[in-house]
Formats: structure tokens, C-alpha cells, sequence
């Protein structure tokens, strides 16, 4: 027996989950584009009708890392609930297995219904917009430069890794302490960038943006030094690297769970 | 056989709750564990069934270690802890759903147990009372047909038919293939059902005897014996005086084990030196 990965043991745990968490999944989705809804609805209000291409990347790029960073946090709750953790630890599944459903939904099926619920609802809008106007503002495209997925993508990806670990290691209020965390962090990294920067470049700086560019001041002169465009596969690279290196993280902490 | 080797645990390192513990579970037993609060009943079942880890030792299922809870331990087991959870599906689609994970599961067998607990297939599981959901667990488990089936206080929140009625059901559940392992508090809930005690005191399992042993061992009786040195243990009552003595005369008597799980709790060396 394969107690590592079994494709049939594995579509069994999937149609399971599914089963059990269709309703709680189907509310998640109606709050999803309830909220789209009044986002986009309302900032086409304000804007007299003029929802623009950057307004609605905007929302789009915010409400994938928001929500996905809420559902995210929650995708391992059962772990926190003793009675619930001991049925989903003692299923005969492997931990890759158990951990591979939770990433597929909170990572692939979240991301596929978000941008479904989003074009949906920004369709209804722009529609509703478009129909007193006679210069129409057109649907969002994310293939654009301009407005490219794949930011929003590496992103998100980044903030589900965070939330993702979050979810397994604390037991409960998961996002509440993940993004605590994880704003300390960050807090620590803008704190300590500076002298950090100062002393590699040996100069006073004006401006410091943590892993993003800095600003010298000379005299009446500003210069900012920021990473060349042949550089950014690589700042996108180390994006993913660290991506990986929490999802791998989350599956050796799911494996090392107790009740 | 089930083997737990040099197991030692704590929540904490400075309190431990086992130290250095060995036992071997035999198939075709169904063993019932006692222990005061707090002595760790619950938590030797969950270091049996993998969801806690020991600080040292381990337990052993089929050559499967516990803690590694691989697939194909989790197969050979079913644990029913004190709190359980059912999700919001029905009887059916909880078979549906679950049953097939593990390979020897009997759905036909499952519908009766649930038939013989009087629990509706089609209700909600989540709503239903919390002994309705107990006696799905059980009859699920005991559908499972798993080597080791593990049950932390099952008759808790059980009306008083559904006691004896799973009292006959697991009787009739055990084969040669099977090892039950029951906690409880209420010791009158596993009468006539155990064949085999353990009990689990001051960080050790201080008794591992099946009641033929014990009662080959010591006579239990609520008259005095004439031979009064022979007593090992004795409770006073409201009308008279419960006694264990050394069985010497080897006249069968039958095990008592509330008046046995308070002699070890109270003075346990000389009664378990004996039976050991």
C-alpha cells in the first residue's frame, strides 16, 4: 500500500470534504459577491459611473489577497477543535493527502471562484454603468501590462503561504494572530532596513523601501536605485522560493500535529 | 498485537504522566482501562492512536508505528474518544462518505447496528441528541471491523437499554482478529463484558490480567472468611463488609472490580505484587 499518495484515497478525502463543507463553502461564496457587489457597485456610484480599468484591478488585487487571506486562515480550523481534529487526524489518509486538499481549495478553487465571482459581478456593474453612457469603459483584462495577473498572483501567493502556516500552527483566532505576526514582522524589517541599508551602501540614505529601492540624497539631488527589469525574474524567483519554503513548512507542521 | 515499548509522556517535561511503560494487548481480548482522574487513561488511548507523540518509546500497530499515522495504521484502528464529532450529513451519507477509507468496512452491518440502536438513517447527524450520535459512532467503528478498536468513556450520555444493548453488541463484535479497548468511569457499564483489565496508576499500568487470572488469584466476597489473615483488602458497607482474600481454597468467585480498582488505587503494591 501507498501510504504516501493514492490517487483513488485521495479523490475519496476530496468528494468528502466537498460533501461536508458545501454549505459552508456555497455561504462563503454568497458573502463573496455580496461584498464584490457593494465594492464595485459603489465605487462606480462615487466615480459617476465611471468605474475605470485601474479601479476595478484595484478592488480585484485587494479583495483576492483580503479574502483569500481570511479563508485561508480558516482552512485548517477543525485543527484548533479537538473533537473535529481527532476525526479528520485518525481518517485513514496520508497527511500529504489531507494537506493537499486544503491547498487545492484554499489555493487553486479559491482563486478560480474568486475571478468568476469577480467577472461576474464587475459584468453585472460595468452593464448597469455602461447603459446611460455613450463612451463605454470596458471589462478588465489580465493579460494586460498594465494590469497583469501575474502580480497579483505572486502576491497572493506570498499572503496564502503566510496564512496557510497561520492556519496550522495556531489553534484558534488563526488570522487574527497571523496577521499580528506577520505585521510584527514586517514592522521589524522596515525598522531595522535602514541602518541595515546604511551601512551596506555606506552613504546617508533619504528613503529606504524594504526589498524595493532606495533614495540617496547628494547635496540638492535625489537618486533612486531600484532593481534593473533583467532583475526581476529573479526578485520574483525568491518570491516563490519563499512561497515554497512555507507551503513545504505548513505540510511538516500538519504532520506534526496533536490533540 | 498491540505494543507500546519504554513509553514515556508528559504534556510537560517536568510532569510526566507515563515513564518507561510497556504493555502488550493481545488479539481477541476486550480489555477495559481504569484509572482515577487525571492518571492518564485518556491520554495512553490517544498515544495508542497516534494524536499525541511520546517523548520517548513507542506504540506499535501491525509493525506501524503509532505516531507516523500513516494510512495504513489508521485502517487497523478506530478511536471513539469521549467528545465526538459528526458532520452535518445523514447516517447514509456518512457511510458513503467515510466508510469506504477503511477496506474491511460492512455497510449491511453498519445499517443494523444503527437499526438495533433505534437511530433514524436519514436524520442530520449534527442534530441529533449527543447519545443518538454516540451509538453512530459506535455502530460505525464497529463496522469498520479494525484490528484495534478504541472507545474512551463510549457509554457516557447512553440511556439505560442502550447500556445493554451495547453491552451485548460488543460482546458479539469481538473475534480473534479484534482488540477492544474500553475507558471508563462507570466499571458497572463493562460488567460481563471485559475479559481483561488494565489499570493505569502513579505513571505505570500497575495491573495487565484477564479476570480468569484475577479471580484464580483472589477470592472476592461480601461475607468475612473465616481465615481473616487471608484478607488483602477489605470495604466496609452499609450492612456488612466487602472483602478480597488469597484464594487459596481456588473456589471461583466472581471479580468485583469496583472493590479491586479501589484496593490498587489505595494500597496497591500488596494487592498487585499478588497478582502479578
Amino acid at each position: 500500500m501507498n501510504n504516501i499518495f493514492s490517487l483513488r484515497r485521495f479523490s475519496q478525502l476530496f468528494i468528502k470534504h466537498s460533501q461536508e463543507y458545501f454549505k459552508t463553502y456555497l455561504l462563503s461564496v454568497t458573502v463573496l459577491l455580496a461584498l464584490l457587489a457593494t465594492v464595485l457597485g459603489f465605487t462606480s456610484y462615487l466615480s459617476g459611473g465611471n468605474l475605470g480599468i485601474k479601479s476595478q484591478y484595484a478592488i480585484l488585487f485587494f479583495f483576492i489577497i483580503g479574502a483569500g487571506s481570511i479563508f485561508t486562515s480558516m482552512v485548517f480550523s477543525d485543527l484548533g477543535n479537538s473533537r473535529k481534529s481527532i476525526a479528520m487526524m485518525t481518517l485513514p489518509a496520508s497527511h500529504f493527502e489531507k494537506y493537499l486538499v486544503a491547498w487545492l481549495y484554499s489555493f487553486v478553487i479559491y482563486q478560480l471562484i474568486f475571478l468568476l465571482s469577480f467577472y461576474a459581478v464587475d459584468l453585472v456593474v460595468l452593464n448597469l454603468q455602461n447603459s446611460g453612457m455613450t463612451g463605454k469603459i470596458a471589462l478588465l483584462d489580465l493579460q494586460n501590462p498594465d494590469t497583469p495577473y501575474g502580480m497579483a498572483l505572486v502576491t497572493f501567493s506570498m499572503i496564502h503561504s503566510m496564512a496557510f502556516l497561520g492556519a496550522v500552527s495556531f489553534e484558534k483566532l488563526h488570522f487574527i494572530k497571523t496577521a499580528s505576526l506577520v505585521s510584527l514582522i514586517c514592522l521589524l524589517l522596515i525598522l531595522i532596513n535602514h541602518p541595515l541599508a546604511t551601512t551596506i551602501l555606506g552613504v546617508d540614505l533619504d528613503k529606504v523601501v524594504p526589498l524595493g529601492e532606495v533614495r540617496i540624497k547628494e547635496g540638492e539631488s535625489y537618486f533612486n536605485i531600484q532593481a534593473q527589469l533583467s532583475v526581476r525574474p529573479i526578485i520574483q524567483g525568491m518570491a516563490y522560493t519563499f512561497v515554497l519554503i512555507l507551503w513545504i513548512g505548513t505540510y511538516f507542521k500538519l504532520k506534526e500535529k496533536q490533540v | 498485537m498491540i505494543e507500546i515499548s519504554n513509553l514515556t509522556f508528559g504534556y510537560s517535561k517536568k510532569k510526566l504522566l507515563f515513564k518507561n511503560l510497556n504493555l502488550k494487548l493481545q488479539m481477541g481480548h476486550i480489555y477495559g482501562l481504569l484509572g482515577k482522574n487525571g492518571a492518564g487513561k485518556s491520554t495512553l488511548l490517544k498515544n495508542l492512536a497516534g494524536l499525541v507523540f511520546p517523548q520517548e518509546g513507542l506504540c506499535k500497530l501491525k509493525g506501524y508505528r503509532a505516531a507516523d499515522r500513516l494510512p495504513g495504521f489508521l485502517q487497523e484502528l478506530f478511536f471513539i474518544p469521549e467528545e465526538i464529532y459528526l458532520p452535518g450529513t445523514t447516517a447514509i451519507q456518512f457511510a458513503q462518505s467515510t466508510g469506504h477509507f477503511y477496506p474491511k468496512f460492512d455497510e449491511a452491518y453498519y445499517y443494523r447496528m444503527l437499526s438495533e440502536f433505534d437511530v433514524p438513517h436519514t436524520s442530520v447527524l449534527n442534530k441529533l441528541s449527543f447519545g443518538q450520535q454516540k451509538k453512530i459512532m459506535i455502530a460505525f467503528g464497529l463496522a469498520t471491523n479494525t484490528t484495534l478498536l478504541i472507545m474512551d468513556e463510549p457509554t457516557n450520555g447512553l440511556d439505560i437499554p442502550s447500556k445493554a444493548k451495547f453491552r451485548k453488541i460488543i460482546a458479539a463484535a469481538l473475534s480473534e482478529e479484534r482488540c477492544i479497548i474500553i475507558s471508563t468511569h462507570q466499571i458497572r457499564d463493562l460488567d460481563s463484558l471485559i475479559d481483561s483489565l488494565l489499570i493505569v496508576h502513579e505513571q505505570e499500568i500497575v495491573l495487565n490480567r484477564s479476570l480468569d487470572e484475577i479471580a484464580e488469584k483472589i477470592h472476592f466476597s461480601s461475607i468475612a472468611p473465616v481465615d481473616k489473615e487471608t484478607i488483602i483488602y477489605e470495604e466496609a458497607h452499609r450492612i456488612g463488609l466487602n472483602t478480597m482474600s488469597i484464594n487459596a481454597k481456588e473456589t471461583f468467585s466472581k471479580v468485583d472490580m469496583e472493590l479491586l480498582f479501589s484496593a490498587i488505587i489505595s494500597d496497591h503494591k500488596s494487592v498487585t505484587n499478588h497478582l502479578n
